[in-house]
């Protein structure tokens, strides 16, 4: 008996023991108030940090603070503005329309960390390498498959013109944005992309594509090296990748004689205060907001609605945090498939519009924090909206009404409506689909199930595997359907959403467009003038408005919660919705 | 001993094989496409660009299939109908595989269903020559419909629905007609189909030998040398990800078995010593109860009360602290988890230990021994602890595996990057390299844990031996 009592009495003393050093050993790594380093929470580790073959929000969130570009959206405004051009570009129409002509100037005073300045060179090979057959840059690729050259200048080895074969109104977006500038020194040392022109990378011949030295380059950047390695990921940006600790943490270290520092005032891309960002990976959001409140984490973006509401709750939260909540870029809808055999009666979709109880949707799902939409033009682009538009009010009586007239009507009294389509009798039956496991999606679908039921329509709720739910989307196989958008900070580009050329396996999920809607877009596309721009995009808010390709809901907020020792955090639309390399102490 | 040993590895390895086979064959059949998974999400390509780019894209979906080996045969050989063709694999679609496969199953003829699929591919870059000039937009947006139909749409009402449809698309404008040469080309191909079927060859069964070119070969014998590949996600060797991963995962299982077991088997003994008396039912009733709680559910309670915040900051609540930290902040990250790993088990080893305990104190040799004389002690621990561990072997066996694989709940709640989470992660994202290498892995160690067992038997108990006599 002692022996057994003796076993389980050490274990309680280790116990013991351990619970003694964790009360004087404290919270080995909180902050203190004068801490100017940040730590923000990430739900995962990035897939890579490789300047393209990357493409998720919180890859690019860390980018940023070591990549830059030609122009970068200011996070007030979400206006073009210069960060390595020394202004915004110059654009020219080519005679006839046939194309344009971008022209950007670098600034002088732009450095790499060797201190060698960055030039058209440096530029040149950025877009090389992403145009390069093999490099896994599939994601960006093809925006910017119209920039078919870029031209430089022997007297000015700062200056340089792309070349585009169309005129395209987000042409100065995609050249000065989507393109990261990298240094040729650490991403080609050998020059390799030097024995090619930008023109051979525009409809690649076979040659080409099978050139040893295309193979060379192309495995090498898209290898580890580029993607996660401390030493060769370097930028012209503020910061430098000094850890990652796979699963757990990235941390970017302050550059200590930035190039950028001498231009402070010029605007917030050159305000990089915090010493130290930190991105602390914890899977799950109870332990990341309990930590949080611990004092380990400084700024977190909190996806469960409820979780961020129950904050105001908590003393710890009160006292050391705020909270912030600019409006996101997105927007939630359901998706009506127009090419379906119910569907494709523009009255019945006007009549599940009228049928679906958004602001109950808004109250019940989204705890009251949703904004109603009317289109995808969101109201942060104040002069495109359409403020004109009255979005379709809940009225189970304007939609029987509609029902009624497309010829819906309960012949044979089993509560369902039905109608003679093709000389068959069809009642009036539809099919929701959401991606399995999102249980906001479901909620969305059995309430929306209730007042289809009242009006006299038979709605089947059910989830597919997500790559399943995504295959038959594309196919166009799928009836009604939950589905969100993120946009961009810039103008609306219609084509990936409504035009007849992305449906057929593309974004197009519903099968809307025809000629005419086709030809809108490309009308809105071309345009350049931002003025008459707006105007086509009123127009096509209230066609949309009236085909209902989408029953449009709710845009959110980001639901950002910061350390109270911060202050200039740039309160944003643009992803995650702060910016925080220019986090700075209180004084 | 020895020749049993050598005996039992060797029948390892076609029970590998039959895993290997049987989780190789799972991935190919669950639907969804890498490639398109690869490429952004599912070929995102097509849609963005300009006219040029339905070849291009459809040369970068065959160049990254080629990359990831998915261009060869699925295996040595396929058992098949002769209505099959042994090429099949070729066609780089997934959807047109399956569209086709459905054709060969209605109508058997193989080289009229490969004609009629060239017609459609020839219609298909024929539509996309035609130049928009006002009056032919719908009827090309038509035709471009239609077309995506008859490559996904095996079932004969849709084909002859497409291809009445595409009739009046083509006489809609006059630059459209050019397209009928080749719409009738399908036509003709199509019920060239229909006539001369001959469903009846797939009830031949054949057999195509596809030699050691497939992609089972490939990745087995890659795998066997250590080569895991490449993962899909982030491009790092699967080794690396796995060597990484797998420490944590280690660490902390072996550290809870450990615990178990130190724990469990003085109590189990404890209980079967006091058989029924209030100790034994208070101590029992305890680990039921912890046996029924869910472990996530502990561990959210564990951080929301201990972790910081709103109530006792007493333990960090997630990660294993940094490599250059003490020992004692190590441990002290560790507590939480492994307090959640272990709790469960308490109650199943202990009760396995109570049990074989009982059952050996009734032995004859029990009553021999405190004939003896012996103290207490010494027949318990020394006779009848002994002779009652067979059952705790056979626990541990099980529990071996699990160390390697992990807890996918409780990493994901105490963000610990082990093997419970990599798997995971990498089967939702359909990374194939790594869930191979884990589940291989897997059966490998749980294959051990039961060899590991059988000699643990014949070490605690002589009578058990697996050499001839």
């Amino acid at each position: 008996m002692k022996r057994i009592s003796g076993i389980i009495s050490t274990f309680s003393l280790i116990v013991v023991i351990t619970m003694l050093l964790s009360a004087c050993g404290g919270g080995e790594s909180s902050s203190s108030k004068d801490d100017a380093g940040i730590t923000i929470h990430a739900l995962s580790d990035p897939e890579n940090l490789n300047a393209f073959t990357s493409s998720d929000a919180h890859a690019t969130q860390i980018k940023n603070n070591i990549y830059q570009r030609l122009l970068h959206y200011d996070y007030a405004t979400m206006k073009l503005t210069p960060v390595l051009a020394a202004a915004r570009g110059e654009v020219e129409v080519m005679e006839g329309g046939k194309g344009m002509k971008i022209t950007f100037s670098i600034r002088p005073e732009a450095r790499w960390d060797n201190g060698e300045p960055v030039t058209v060179d440096d530029v040149v090979f950025s877009l090389k390498a992403l145009k390069c057959p093999k490099v896994n840059s599939d994601a960006v690729k093809p925006y910017l498959e119209f920039v078919t050259d870029i031209q430089t200048y022997e007297e000015d080895d700062h200056k340089l013109t792309f070349i585009c074969n169309q005129v395209y109104m987000l042409a100065e977006h995609v050249v000065g944005y989507d393109l990261v500038i990298l240094p040729e020194h650490i991403f080609d040392p050998e020059k390799i992309l030097r024995n090619f022109e930008v023109s051979d990378f525009v409809n690649p011949t076979e040659a080409t594509i099978n050139d040893p030295k295309v193979k060379t380059f192309a495995d090498a950047f898209n290898s580890e090296k580029f993607g996660r390695d401390t030493e060769t990921i370097q930028g012209s940006g503020p910061y430098r990748l000094s850890k990652w600790q796979t699963g757990q943490r990235i941390v970017l270290e302050r550059k200590k004689d930035w190039w950028g520092d001498q231009l402070e005032a010029e605007n917030m891309f050159f305000q990089a205060y915090a010493p130290k960002i930190t991105y602390e990976v914890i899977n799950d959001f109870n332990t990341a907001i309990t930590a949080m409140k611990a004092g380990k984490l400084d700024v977190i973006l909190i996806t469960p609605v409820k979780d961020f509401i129950d904050l105001d709750e908590s003393p710890k939260f009160k006292e050391n945090f705020y909270k912030s909540e600019p409006d996101m870029l997105a927007f939630q809808y359901i998706g009506l498939n127009v090419r379906d055999k119910i569907l494709s009666d523009k009255k019945v979709r006007q009549a599940l519009a009228h049928l679906t109880n958004v602001d109950q949707i808004n109250e019940k799902v989204l705890y009251g924090k949703g904004k109603r939409v009317i289109g995808p033009i969101l109201p942060q682009f104040k002069d495109a909206y359409a403020s004109e538009i009255t979005p379709y009010d809940y009225s189970p009586e304007k939609a029987q009404k509609l029902l009624s007239e497309a010829g819906w009507k309960d012949t044979d009294g089993d509560g369902i409506l039905d109608k003679v389509i093709n000389g068959q009798k069809t009642p009036l039956k539809l099919t929701f689909t959401y991606n399995q496991g999102n249980s906001m999606r479901e909620t969305v679908g059995l309430m929306f199930k209730e007042w289809l039921r009242q009006a006299g329509i038979d709605l089947e709720v059910r989830s597919m595997e997500w790559s399943l739910y995504l295959g038959e989307l594309k196919k166009q196989k799928i009836q009604v359907f939950y589905g969100s958008w993120v946009t961009d900070p810039r103008d609306d580009d219609p084509k990936q959403i409504w035009h007849t050329e992305s449906r057929n396996g593309g974004s197009n999920y519903t099968g809307f467009g025809n000629a005419a809607t086709d030809a809108m877009i490309d009308k809105i596309k071309s345009e350049l003038d931002q003025e008459k721009r707006n105007q086509l995009y009123h127009e096509w808010q209230a066609l949309l408005h009236d085909e209902v390709p989408y029953i449009f809901l709710n845009n959110q907020t980001f639901r950002n919660v910061v350390h109270n020792r911060f202050e200039n955090i740039n309160a944003s639309s643009i992803y995650p919705g702060y910016y925080e390399a220019g986090f700075k102490l209180k004084k | 001993m020895f020749q049993y040993i050598v005996k039992r590895i060797l029948i390892f390895i076609p029970t590998l094989f039959v895993i290997s086979l049987f989780t190789f064959m799972l991935s190919v059949s669950v639907p969804g496409d890498p490639v398109e998974q690869m490429m952004g999400g599912g070929g995102s390509a097509g849609e963005m660009g300009q006219s040029s780019s339905k070849l291009a894209s459809e040369r970068s979906y065959i160049d990254k299939r080629k990359d990831l080996g998915l261009h060869l045969p699925v295996f040595y050989f396929a058992l098949s109908n002769a209505a099959t063709p042994d090429t099949l694999y070729r066609i780089p679609r997934k959807q047109h595989q399956e569209m086709l496969s459905d054709l060969i199953r209605q109508y058997g003829n193989w080289p009229q269903i490969q004609s009629y699929y060239r017609s459609i591919q020839q219609l298909d870059l024929a539509i996309a020559d035609i130049p928009s000039d006002g009056t032919n937009g719908d009827a090309k947006i038509g035709m471009r419909d239609e077309t995506y139909m008859l490559f996904i749409h095996p079932e004969d009402f849709a084909i002859s629905g497409s291809l009445e449809k595409m009739d009046v698309h083509t006489k809609a404008a006059s630059s459209m007609m050019a397209l009928q040469p080749k719409l009738q080309a399908v036509i003709q191909a199509y019920s060239e189909m229909k006539a001369t079927a001959t469903p009846r060859l797939n009830y031949i069964p054949s057999v195509h030998w596809y030699g050691f070119d497939s992609q089972y070969h490939r990745w087995i014998t890659r795998f066997l040398i250590g080569d895991f590949g490449i993962s899909y996600q982030d491009g790092r060797p699967v080794k690396d990800a796995v060597w990484l991963a797998v420490g944590k995962t280690i660490l902390i299982s072996f550290l809870s078995i450990l615990l178990t077991y130190l724990i469990a088997i003085p109590v189990g003994v404890m209980s079967a010593r006091k058989r029924d008396s209030k100790r034994d039912q208070i101590v029992t009733t305890v680990l039921f109860i912890l046996y029924s709680l869910p472990s996530f559910w502990v561990a959210t309670l564990l951080i929301n009360f201990f972790g910081g915040g709103d109530f006792y900051d007493w333990f960090p609540t997630y990660g294993l602290g940094e490599p250059d930290d003490s020992i004692w902040v190590k441990i002290h990250h560790l507590i939480l988890p492994l307090f959640c790993w272990t709790y469960g088990s308490l109650a199943f080893v202990s009760r396995q230990m109570r049990g074989a305990m009982i059952n050996a104190m009734g032995q004859d040799y029990i009553r021999t021994a405190r004939a003896k004389g012996l103290n207490d002690d010494t027949v318990i621990w020394k006779h009848a602890f002994k002779n009652s561990l067979l059952p705790i072997i056979t626990l541990f066996a099980t529990v071996f595996p699990f160390a390697i694989s992990g807890s996918i709940v409780l990493e994901i709640i105490f963000a610990i990057p082990g093997m419970g989470k990599l798997a995971f992660e990498a089967l939702v994202a359909r990374n194939y390299p790594i869930v191979y290498t884990v589940v291989m892995f897997s059966a490998i160690l749980t294959m051990l844990g039961y060899l590991i067992a059988d000699i643990a038997y014949a070490m605690v108990d002589p009578r058990i031996s697996f050499s001839k006599k």
